[in-house]
């Protein structure tokens, strides 16, 4: 009898939990709100199912039998709303759904009837277990078309469903499986038939894969929810067994030594429990964590980590896709050149002036498409980098001297503002030296006006920050945003992958770029470096 | 008879050449590097009837120097020159009013064909 008290309580408490969460989650959503029904539906029949094994009173037994059929008559209606809601046919089947309610409705009527729930008797050990009437038999038929009809509506959709929406239907299968079945050896014994209820045992796991179904892909929430369920429910039972033995053996004991002492018994097992309570909430909370939680967490971790590869691949794509677009047109241009030239070939062949542009053109357009091939290998090139202590100072000193001819010749002005502190950090010198070196050639060639001064200033704060600002023509918002794009250019002969480049190499590095510009007055570059 | 006269327009010294070569036998061509410079270019020559022009640009967008010129003025024939193949781009230049859209790298019988049709249009 014991395990028909926890089981019946458990399913109680399973129900209006998860019913609850999944409201509170999302009220607005008709699946989440169908759900809540059709717990609540199980939760009142559980109820009152409790209390009729609790009963010591054949009329009491008689008239929780009769009321627990406030909760069980809606259970396949709400089980109807609920797959209809879940596959997304609810609104096309309103006129059998609303049917199936007046049916409940009818059936809920039926259930006050003397002759629905006949009377009580004891059976296969239970003190009291109801015995059908003649009208009874009217729910039972009406709970197997209405139950069988919605099963049927999830086999059919699992044909056609994609594989997500199968996997949600395959939880919910098992779920309704689970509860269909342990309902269903209940009532055997009302028509005398001799098979024990035990199938009622595992009715409280059906809200918990159900809600697992609906809440799938917020596997943080259900995981949690799941294991605070489980927690409570074992500590419940746990409870319930401490209660029991506790009371049975006190009165054994009090009734030997003073006579029976209800109070008494009530009174020892109120403090027994108190004593036991939170050490046994922490046993089974470690428990469930250990049996249960270990595994969630290494499925979120699966997921997140399946989630973040999805996400890195489509970015990949998003850069593979750019970097095309910019290519076609870069590698067209010189392509063009190379095309009509050649093809002039034999009939331009005795002029003079043809093959000094031949020369002249198609030789410059083949080294340009050298020159993009060369860049691209650089972009695409695998990002092992060779970490050493490198002084940030010592890198712009040297990058500035391979550019000292260029700033001589263009009359540029330069002015080294570096912080006083020293400029050590991890990086790659060689990568690092790119960056600079793409950075400067740009600042340079940008300064075509007459004010050319290029300002380079070094700060040490969470990170060191080198800034380099130059007074050229500048960018618009739109060119600066796109500036990091590959093949975006402002220069006439830019290939639009120097700033690509230098972006993934500080990527690389951990640290960050930032670029402000104002058109005519000048750029600014900041590079954040991690130390 | 004096030979039609052509605007290229095209940041590329390439593609520039190109465009000459194959039209230099039977049309005088002139080559602009921007937007900016092919409107001064038709503002000052009214014997200008057809204009290539590139989409992409380093300082203009090859779509609104379109307008433009349409603007300044609606007789004069733009084909448009695109390394780019997207069916928006096309669609968008054909509505502001260009006679055709040719794709990089160009086929010369192509260019040809097509600039002896705007020629075309512009006589009639």
């Amino acid at each position: 009898m014991l395990s028909y008290y926890i089981s019946s309580c458990l399913t109680v408490i399973t129900c209006l939990t998860l019913g609850v969460f999944v409201l509170y989650k999302n009220p607005r959503n008709a699946t989440h709100r169908s759900l809540f029904f059709l717990n609540l539906s199980v939760t009142l029949w559980s109820a009152f199912l409790f209390l009729h094994y609790l009963s010591t009173t054949q009329e009491f037994a008689l008239l929780t039998a009769r009321l627990l059929h406030i909760g069980a008559v809606f259970i396949p209606s709400c089980y109807l709303y609920f797959i209809t809601s879940l596959l997304g046919i609810n609104s096309t089947k309103k006129k059998i759904i609303t049917f199936s309610f007046i049916l409940s409705i009818i059936c809920l009527f039926l259930s006050f009837a003397p002759n629905f729930v006949q009377s009580v008797s004891p059976k296969l050990g239970f003190p009291y277990y109801a015995n059908a009437g003649t009208l009874y038999i009217f729910w039972i038929i009406t709970f197997f078309i209405i139950s069988a009809y919605s099963f049927l509506l999830l086999l059919k959709k699992m044909s056609t469903a994609d594989a997500s929406k199968r996997n949600q239907i395959r939880y919910v299968i098992i779920a309704s499986s689970i509860a269909f079945m342990g309902g269903a050896t209940i009532y055997p014994l009302w028509y005398d038939i001799p098979i024990v209820p035990f199938g009622e045992h595992f009715i409280f796991l059906y809200p918990i894969i159900l809600t697992a179904a609906v809440l799938k892909h917020k596997l943080l929430d259900i995981e949690i929810v799941v294991r605070e369920t489980l927690i409570y429910s074992l500590l419940v039972g746990f409870i319930t067994i401490i209660y029991l033995l506790t009371v049975l053996l006190t009165e054994r004991l009090f009734k030997n030594i003073m006579g029976y002492q209800g109070l008494l018994a009530t009174a020892a097992s109120a403090i027994v429990i108190a004593i036991l309570f939170t050490p046994a909430k922490n046993r089974i909370q470690s428990i469930v964590d250990k049996l249960y939680m270990g595994g969630a967490r290494a499925q979120i971790q699966k997921e997140f980590e399946k989630f973040r590869v999805q996400l890195e691949q489509s970015d990949k794509m998003k850069a593979v896709a750019t970097l095309a677009a910019g290519m076609a047109h870069e590698v067209r241009n010189p392509l063009t050149a190379i095309k009509t030239f050649t093809e002039y070939l034999p009939t331009k062949f005795n002029d003079a002036t043809f093959r000094k542009k031949f020369v002249k053109i198609v030789g410059s357009e083949v080294e340009r498409i050298n020159a993009i091939v060369g860049q691209l290998l650089e972009f695409a090139k695998p990002k092992d980098l060779n970490l050493q202590k490198v002084n940030v100072h010592d890198l712009l000193n040297d990058t500035l001297l391979l550019l000292s001819e260029n700033m001589v010749k263009d009359k540029i002005a330069l002015n080294k503002d570096y912080g006083d502190f020293k400029a050590f950090i991890y990086a790659d010198a060689n990568k690092l030296r790119h960056v600079f070196f793409n950075i400067f050639k740009n600042a340079i060639e940008a300064m075509v006006n007459e004010k050319k001064l290029l300002t380079i200033r070094t700060t040490l704060g969470k990170d060191l920050i080198v800034e380099i600002k130059d007074t050229g023509y500048g960018m618009d918002k739109e060119q600066v945003k796109r500036a990091f794009d590959p093949f975006f250019s402002t220069k006439d002969n830019g290939t639009g992958l120097g700033l690509s480049i230098s972006h993934s190499i500080i990527k690389d590095h951990h640290g960050k770029i930032e670029i402000k510009s104002t058109p005519n007055i000048g750029t600014t570059v900041k590079l954040f470096l991690g130390k | 008879m004096k030979k039609p006269k052509i605007l290229i327009c095209d940041d590329e010294e390439g593609v520039q050449e190109s465009l000459a070569l194959i039209l230099e036998m039977d049309y005088e061509s002139i080559a602009v590097n921007d937007g900016r410079e092919a409107l001064d270019k038709l503002k000052q020559d009214n014997e200008i009837k057809i204009v290539l022009l590139d989409i992409k640009m380093p300082k203009s967008n090859g779509l609104e120097v379109l307008k433009e010129i349409k603007n300044l003025r609606s007789d004069i024939a733009v084909i448009m020159i695109t390394g780019y193949q997207t069916t928006e781009m096309a669609t968008e230049a054909i509505k502001l009013g260009a006679l055709d859209y040719i794709i990089k790298p160009i086929n010369s019988a192509a260019i040809l064909s097509s600039v002896n049709k705007a020629l075309r249009q512009t006589i009639i």
